[in-house]
């Protein structure tokens, strides 16, 4: 039984990867091999940023005679990855899949249910464990001279390694499973409390640099509190250093109890958590007078209800939103503090608008609110179909709701930024239009990517907002046209004016969005009308 | 009010539809049978518009959903098998997103929503979200929105399916009067005993070809739909 479910969800996992979610029409090949580049690449990138801080810290420590703690250094870094990055999709697919009533339903143990998605979130666990660990131990085991059994030992650890960041994150999703289905606005709860965690994260992120040198200069006494408060990290980073067997089984000892101890109390608790009713008491309907829009109006509308109504939208789509309103505030309080940092930099008249027209143009690539909006109509797409409304208004909504929500905060940081650093006519032009010229082509980018890799058989929101291929094309293909004018300016002569190449860059991306929204008009139009 | 002439409609090499004709007048209910896999919903999805089609044209009250699909969907209401709804918005937030789309105006429609929701024992239910709906309770919501506008013609894709007897004698109550009063319906079904209670006119389909067509004592004679449509499944296996 449990090898079916477990077939089932890595189908079902590869049916993401491989199928367009339009009848059954499988992807081809080329669109396989580019999703499969940029997953390569992703990943690629994180063991460059690991790789970079494990050659930094490795013959320091070594030389401190702190081999234990570079392990357990190691660990650490790896469980923080896989928690952050799977907590989520551990609370969706456990406790939010649309499939566990119908899985539920059949001749199955809930216990063979529960185990076949956690072995599936394990297989996600292990991934981002390999990316903390393939630098790691390259970089310690190329430039050390150790033996076979520390190597053994290693790999041993970081294989066991995600069953303890699986026990934690199931826990996690498990409370706010609880806690959510016991409030009434669901999604503020999640939203908020994932806004504190990626705030907490990006900090940290920020940080590491700092963190790094601190745990330089501090790593004997960092070590003796790790070893002190954290023995069992202590036990798993000697285990290694030392090929200590006694440490080794006390160490994985402590990373799988948790896990079978998680698994036990979930498995007794998963139909009653998953077949919980979500909100509070019901709601008597009180006759009122209702508000009367127009189509369009109420199509946007529409569109904001359903972005406000799901966490993972929020948290996926529009990050630079967040990250665009903080960098204005910030500007806004401590504007004394920037000035005076300004002031030291050479020529920075010239540098800092085109600093601050790169930040935002930057963030603006991060909303990705139009990629997934047609997937996410998924089985409901009969509806804006068989409606007396013109594919182009549908769609302009889409476009809409993007450029309401993204242009506000880009407009805020621009304009005060443009007062802080008393910019020039030109340079406030750049500042203000070429941000939101940028956010103009990564709605159209992003609706049209959709448009022609749309997915409407998604379980779970999840799926839609973060597996489809228009979010990974919408997300890069927007890095691309902001970093291409950068890379190309590097190659200009010096003497190149760069308010003319920013104009420039306006005029380009105003030509690209009239592009796009040509096709869009005229082809994408065609485009819905097939789906 | 509704004419297909000639639909086809292929998935691949597979002909879904191929080469139906049927006529629908006003007045008329007009049922829509066959096994499952036959054609219909294929069917029903291209004369709501939301399925395009390889041959042949499709006439809603006279406009071709082909070359004028806003014209064609005002005068329609399309009720799905399964009622897919906004699970994010209110039963009457639903409600009025539909009115606002059809530009119904605000007295109109709060009274058609008080009317149909209060005669589908829905009213109470308004407020709360549609993911917090039953079944049944969804395909209410969904018969009442196809409603707000007053269609000339009502599509219906199994409409029965999930509804309490009570809910179901009342839509049959209503599809009565709806085309007494001059409108028409066509709507599929795999219930024969209800067809044959209900339907002015049915056609049966198979394999996405017409087998048989007219008014019900044309086509079941002396017999009962259902002895007609087991004698053409048998006939054509």
């Amino acid at each position: 039984m449990l090898k079916i479910l477990i077939k089932n969800r890595i189908s079902a996992l590869l049916y993401s990867l491989f199928n367009t979610g339009r009848r059954g029409r499988q992807r081809t090949k080329l669109a396989s091999a580019g999703l499969f580049i940029l997953l390569l690449y992703a990943a690629a990138a994180f063991i460059m940023l690991f790789g970079m801080i494990f050659s930094q810290i490795c013959q320091p420590f070594h030389a401190a005679g702190l081999d234990w703690f570079y392990f357990a250094f190691t660990a650490i870094l790896a469980f923080a990855l896989m928690f952050i990055g799977s907590v989520f999709a551990t609370h969706s697919q456990l406790y939010e899949a649309k499939d566990n009533e119908l899985l539920l339903s059949m001749p199955i143990p809930p216990r063979a249910i529960l185990l076949s998605r956690m072995i599936s979130l394990l297989l996600l666990n292990f991934i981002f464990d390999l990316i903390v660990a393939i630098p790691a131990g390259f970089v310690y085991f190329t430039s050390l001279q150790t033996d076979v059994s520390s190597l053994f030992f290693f790999i041993l650890v970081f294989l066991f390694l995600p069953l303890l960041s699986l026990a934690v994150s199931s826990a996690f999703a498990w409370l706010i499973s609880r806690i959510s289905a016991r409030i009434r606005n669901k999604s503020l709860f999640v939203t908020l409390f994932s806004f504190l965690f990626l705030g907490a994260y990006f900090y940290f992120y920020s940080q590491m640099n700092n963190y790094v040198q601190l745990l330089i200069l501090n790593s004997s006494s960092s070590a003796s509190k790790v070893r002190a408060f954290a023995a069992p990290v202590y036990w798993l980073g000697t285990a290694i250093a030392d090929s200590n067997v006694q440490y080794l089984l006390l160490g994985l000892l402590c990373v799988i109890v948790p896990f079978i101890v998680v698994f036990l109390i979930l498995s007794n608790t998963f139909i009653k958590t998953v077949t919980v009713k979500h909100g509070a008491a019901k709601v008597v309907y009180r006759e009122k007078p209702l508000k009367v829009s127009s189509p369009q109006k109420a199509l946007l509308q529409k569109e904001l209800r359903q972005f406000l109504s799901c966490p993972t939208y929020i948290l996926n789509a529009s990050l630079g939103i967040v990250f665009i309103f903080i960098g204005g505030v910030f500007l806004l309080i401590k504007s004394d503090l920037v000035l005076q940092f300004v002031s030291i930099i050479p020529d920075s008249s010239g540098l800092i608008p085109a600093i601050i027209t790169l930040f935002l143009c930057g963030m603006a690539t991060l909303n990705n609110i139009t990629a997934p909006s047609i997937s996410l109509e998924g089985k409901r797409l009969w509806i804006i179909k068989s409606i007396p409304v013109s594919p182009l208004d549908i769609l302009t909504s889409k476009l809409k709701l993007h450029l309401f929500l993204c242009i506000p905060p880009i407009l805020f940081t621009a304009v005060i930024s443009v007062f802080i650093f008393s910019s020039s006519a030109v340079n406030a032009v750049c500042m203000i239009f070429l941000p939101i010229m940028v956010t103009i082509f990564c709605a159209l980018l992003g609706l049209i990517a959709n448009l022609k890799f749309p997915r409407f058989d998604w379980i779970s929101e999840t799926a839609a907002v973060k597996q489809g291929a228009s979010v990974l094309i919408a997300i890069f293909g927007s890095m691309g046209a902001v970093l291409l004018p950068v890379i190309i300016y590097f190659f200009l002569p010096a003497s190149f004016s760069l308010d003319v190449y920013l104009l420039s860059c306006l005029v380009v991306f105003t030509l690209a969005c009239a592009l796009l929204y040509r096709w869009l008009t005229v082809r994408g139009v065609k485009v819905f009308e097939s789906l | 009010m509704l004419k297909i002439e000639n639909l086809t409609k292929r998935f691949g090499n597979n002909a879904a539809v191929d080469n139906l004709s049927i006529h629908i007048l006003p007045g008329e209910i007009y049922g829509f049978i066959g096994h499952n896999g036959a054609g219909k919903t294929t069917t029903i999805k291209a004369c709501c518009g939301i399925m395009q089609f390889d041959s042949g044209e499709i006439y809603i009250d006279g406009s071709s959903i082909r070359t004028q699909p806003l014209e064609c969907k005002k005068k329609l209401a399309y009720i799905p098998d399964n009622p897919d709804l906004y699970e994010f918005l209110s039963g009457i937030k639903y409600l009025n997103f539909i009115a606002d789309v059809y530009s119904i105006d605000k007295t109109v429609r709060e009274a058609r929503i008080k009317k149909y929701s209060d005669l589908f024992e829905l009213t109470g239910d308004l407020a709360q979200p549609i993911s917090a709906y039953s079944h049944g309770m969804k395909q209410k919501l969904a018969i009442i929105s196809a409603l707000l506008h007053e269609p000339k013609l009502i599509i219906m894709d199994e409409p029965f399916v999930g509804l309490d007897p009570k809910a179901s004698h009342l839509l049959k109550q209503l599809m009565r009067e709806h085309c007494d009063n001059g409108g028409a319906i066509f709507f599929s079904t795999h219930v024969l005993d209800v067809a044959e209670k209900l339907c002015d006119k049915v056609a049966i389909i198979r394999r996405g070809k017409l087998v048989t067509s007219g008014t019900m004592e044309e086509v079941r004679g002396n017999d009962s739909l259902e002895e007609v449509f087991l004698e053409l499944e048998e006939g054509h296996a």
